[in-house]
Order: C-alpha cells, then sequence, then structure tokens
C-alpha cells in the first residue's frame, strides 16, 4: 500500500547508547519522515558479541536466548542497524524475522517512497557506499555477500553520485583498532584510501563500529600508517536526513557543544545545499 | 575416558562442520582473500591442515586464532562450504578452557574486560571495560587514551553511568544457559 505505516520492533544494541547515539537520532528522524514506527524492545540485555562467543559459548547462547524471547512477545519483525547484534539474533528466531536496516529501507520501503520525501538532491556529492563485513555476511544475507546494492540504490535515490568502490565490504577490523594499531590501521587505511582514490567527497556506512573506526581513529591511522587520510564519514541515514531537509542537529551530527564527528561534516553539508 | 582435543572440537563446532573441515581441499581461497592472511602465524588454510595433521595444540596455542576479525569472506568463498570463522571461535573457546591460549595476545584480555561489564550490567560499559583493560595490560596506555575519552565525553558519545538491564544480575545468564 502507498503510503502504509509501517510498523517494527527496534532493537539498539548497547552502541547506539555510546558511541552511536548520532546514529539513533537519524534512524528515528528518518523514519518518522517515512511514517515508520519503531518500538523498542523492553529492557533487551547486551548481544554478547564476539568476547562471549569466543570465551563462553553458554552465556553467549543464553544472552542471546534472553533477547529471542523478549522479542518473540511481538510477532512484529526486529529492525537491527547494529551489525554485531544483527549477526547474533538474526538466526535466533523462528517466530519474529530479525532484519538489518538496510533491507527495511531498501526492500519495504522501497524507491518510490524514499523519493517522494527528497528535498535536497544530493546531487552534488559522491558518496562511497561502505557496508562493512558483518552486514552482508555470513549467510544467511539479505544483499550480495561481496558487492551489495542496497545502500547503493538508496544513495542514487537521494540524487548522490555512487562511485564503484570494491572495498566496500571488506573487514575495518572491528574491535582490533582498540587493542593492536598496527594491523587494525592497514585495514581501515585501506577503506579510507580507495574511497579517496575514487573521488568520493564521504563514505557512508551502516554500521556504529565500522563509523567509529572510519572516523574517530582516522587521525590514528594516519600516524600508524604515515598517511593523510582526510575524508568524512557519515551514517548513512544521516545522508537520508539531509537530503528530507531535516537539520544536522537532529540527524545527531551536531552535538551540544561539539559537531560529533571527529573529521569535520561542515564542508560536505555545505556542498550538499550548494554553498560551497 | 578422557576427551581428546579432536573430539571435544568436534562436538563444540557439531559434526557437519567437523566432517567438511576434516575435508578442506586445502586450495587456499580462504588464505588468500583473510585480511591479515599476510601477517598472521597462520592463515585459515593452515589452521585447518594442522588440525587434520594431529596439531591442534599448536593452533590453539598460536596467535592467528585471535587475530581473526570475523569479515567471513573464507566461509563466504570456500568450494567446500567450510565455516573457518566458526571453527576458530570454537578454537578460542578451546584455547581459554585449558589454559593455552598466546599470552603475548592482548585480544583475550579485552575479551575478559568486555564480559565482566556485561555480566554486571546487562550491558556493555566502555569506560568500565576500557579503563578495566588498560590497566591490566598497558597502563601508559590507560593514561593516554584520557584525552580522546575525554573528547569522547565533551562530545557526548559516552556516558559515565553505565546502562543496565532491569532485574539483572550475573545469575541470569547462567539461569538462562541452564534453562536451555
Amino acid at each position: 500500500m502507498k503510503g502504509a505505516i509501517l510498523e517494527y520492533q527496534y532493537f539498539p544494541g548497547c552502541s547506539m547508547e555510546a558511541i552511536a547515539k548520532p546514529y539513533e537520532l537519524s534512524i528515528k528522524a528518518v523514519f518518522r519522515v517515512l511514517g515508520i514506527n519503531l518500538k523498542e524492545v523492553e529492557n533487551w540485555n547486551c548481544c554478547g558479541s564476539t568476547p562471549f562467543i569466543s570465551t563462553d559459548k553458554d552465556s553467549a547462547e543464553a544472552l542471546i536466548n534472553r533477547n529471542i524471547g523478549l522479542i518473540e512477545k511481538s510477532d512484529k519483525d526486529v529492525v537491527i542497524a547494529c551489525s554485531s547484534c544483527f549477526k547474533m539474533l538474526k538466526a535466533g528466531s523462528k517466530k519474529v524475522k530479525v532484519r538489518h536496516i538496510l533491507d527495511i529501507i531498501a526492500n519495504d520501503v522501497g524507491c518510490d517512497r524514499i523519493a517522494r520525501h527528497v528535498k535536497v538532491p544530493l546531487k552534488n556529492i559522491s558518496v562511497a557506499p561502505y557496508y562493512g563485513c558483518c552486514t552482508v555476511r555470513p549467510k544467511p544475507s539479505f544483499d550480495d555477500e561481496e558487492d551489495p546494492q542496497s545502500m547503493d540504490m538508496i544513495l542514487k535515490v537521494l540524487g548522490a553520485n555512487v562511485p564503484d568502490y570494491e572495498f566496500k565490504a571488506f573487514c575495518c577490523g572491528g574491535t582490533l583498532m582498540i587493542i593492536d594499531e598496527k594491523p587494525a590501521s592497514m585495514l581501515i587505511s585501506n577503506i579510507l584510501g580507495m574511497a579517496e582514490e575514487r573521488k568520493a567527497d564521504c563514505i557512508a556506512t551502516p554500521c556504529p563500529l565500522c563509523h567509529m573506526n572510519l572516523d574517530k581513529y582516522q587521525d590514528a591511522v594516519n600516524k600508524s600508517t604515515g598517511k593523510n587520510h582526510h575524508i568524512p564519514i557519515f551514517f548513512f541515514t544521516q545522508l537520508m536526513g539531509l537530503s528530507f531537509g531535516l537539520s544536522p542537529k537532529e540527524l545527531g551530527l551536531q552535538g551540544k557543544w561539539f559537531e560529533t564527528n571527529f573529521v569535520s561534516t561542515k564542508n560536505v553539508i555545505k556542498k550538499i545545499k550548494g554553498e560551497g | 575416558m578422557e576427551k581428546t582435543l579432536l573430539q571435544e572440537l568436534k562436538e563444540e563446532v557439531g559434526s557437519e562442520t567437523y566432517d567438511k573441515l576434516r575435508h578442506c581441499q586445502q586450495c587456499g581461497t580462504c588464505a588468500g582473500s583473510c585480511p591479515l592472511g599476510e601477517i598472521l602465524d597462520m592463515t585459515p588454510r593452515k589452521i585447518l591442515v594442522l588440525i587434520e595433521a594431529g596439531e591442534i595444540e599448536r593452533v590453539l596455542r598460536s596467535k592467528a586464532i585471535w587475530y581473526c576479525v570475523s569479515c567471513y569472506l573464507c566461509e563466504s568463498r570456500c568450494p567446500r562450504g567450510n565455516e573457518p570463522a566458526e571453527v576458530i571461535y570454537a578454537l578460542r573457546r578451546m584455547a581459554v578452557k585449558h589454559g593455552l591460549w598466546n599470552r603475548q595476545v592482548k585480544i583475550p584480555a579485552f575479551y575478559r574486560s568486555f564480559v565482566r561489564f556485561v555480566r554486571l550490567f546487562g550491558r556493555s560499559y566502555e569506560p568500565g571495560l576500557l579503563m578495566d583493560y588498560f590497566l591490566r595490560t598497558d597502563r601508559g596506555k590507560a593514561v593516554s587514551i584520557m584525552p580522546m575519552a575525554v573528547k569522547f565525553f565533551l562530545y557526548g558519545l559516552v556516558g559515565l553511568v553505565p546502562k543496565r538491564v532491569k532485574n539483572w544480575h550475573n545469575g541470569i545468564i547462567k539461569k538462562e544457559a541452564d534453562n536451555k
């Protein structure tokens, strides 16, 4: 149906309460415009992620089972934006479908509905679509495992130029940057470098951890590799919101005192508005 | 009768995955796909052949099993449908269980700090996790990350008050595990 209100359960995951707060702000703002209702799963717990499955399988399963029990209280599909939480929960329930936010927006909402809300086409900028690894792997996957298209498609509907980007589903190293900078910096530098090589103005990503590595650690990566990367990173929903005419503040790009990004997005936002 | 490490691995990953790994054809696709393959002491291919050759203890002591970033390219591309990433998770658990984990690698310590705070609050608590981890492994870094930590705080990206799950206690994890 054309403009029907869509409804989903929403599983945030721990990063949405901390480093990815801007992401959650932009998701809620964009979903409001699109007419999608989100109901947060009540009293959810940490998905356990890699640390639990690497050390204690029983506890890892217990954390997953508790969350599955909570989501099965409703029959609505669950939307998840954190790649790690998505990976841990996606095959957990036979009653309720656990789906990634890109899947929901690309396939349930669809191009036409998105296009209707675009007030400021992103035609002035070029955006490298960086999915990260666990968005599309392992199976089951809602998109191609190495050359996904869902975010490419969304960005194109918004009017942006989307270059070919071979590293779109490579790994940023996850938490490795916090623990061992040298190998992680190599991975992150490749991702940043390829986007710059393709003359992208910025990188869009759907993953909280990838965003942190690419933005918050861009300086540290430069120090470790001797390179000079300088490219701003957006959550893809922030770009959607900018094209819908929403303000940087509503989209979590501007915090109380400072921009929330370490590599400033101000120039790209100006370029989108045609001011620079 | 005492279980061998191989039997334990079979129980950990399940017989289907175990059989596939024992039939690895050593094509090297996983090794070529691994983002850190060039710099680690073992590629996924080598891990599988060492297990086949009866050298599982050497694998449990390796650095490689901890540096796997779980990107799943190996699983995606394996012509036999092998699951090196899942096998590596099982090997990590076994390394921890038998006290064989590589002491030069800091990743197990990081995981332990992460687990500690989730057991406590039901959710991740970054300030606690990072302080706990750095104080145990690299006190110098505990000080040198302060500027970045303050920046995160001023940008509104980390809260000092931990988020908690209502009615949570570590017993919940144990209770759920027992209820299986």
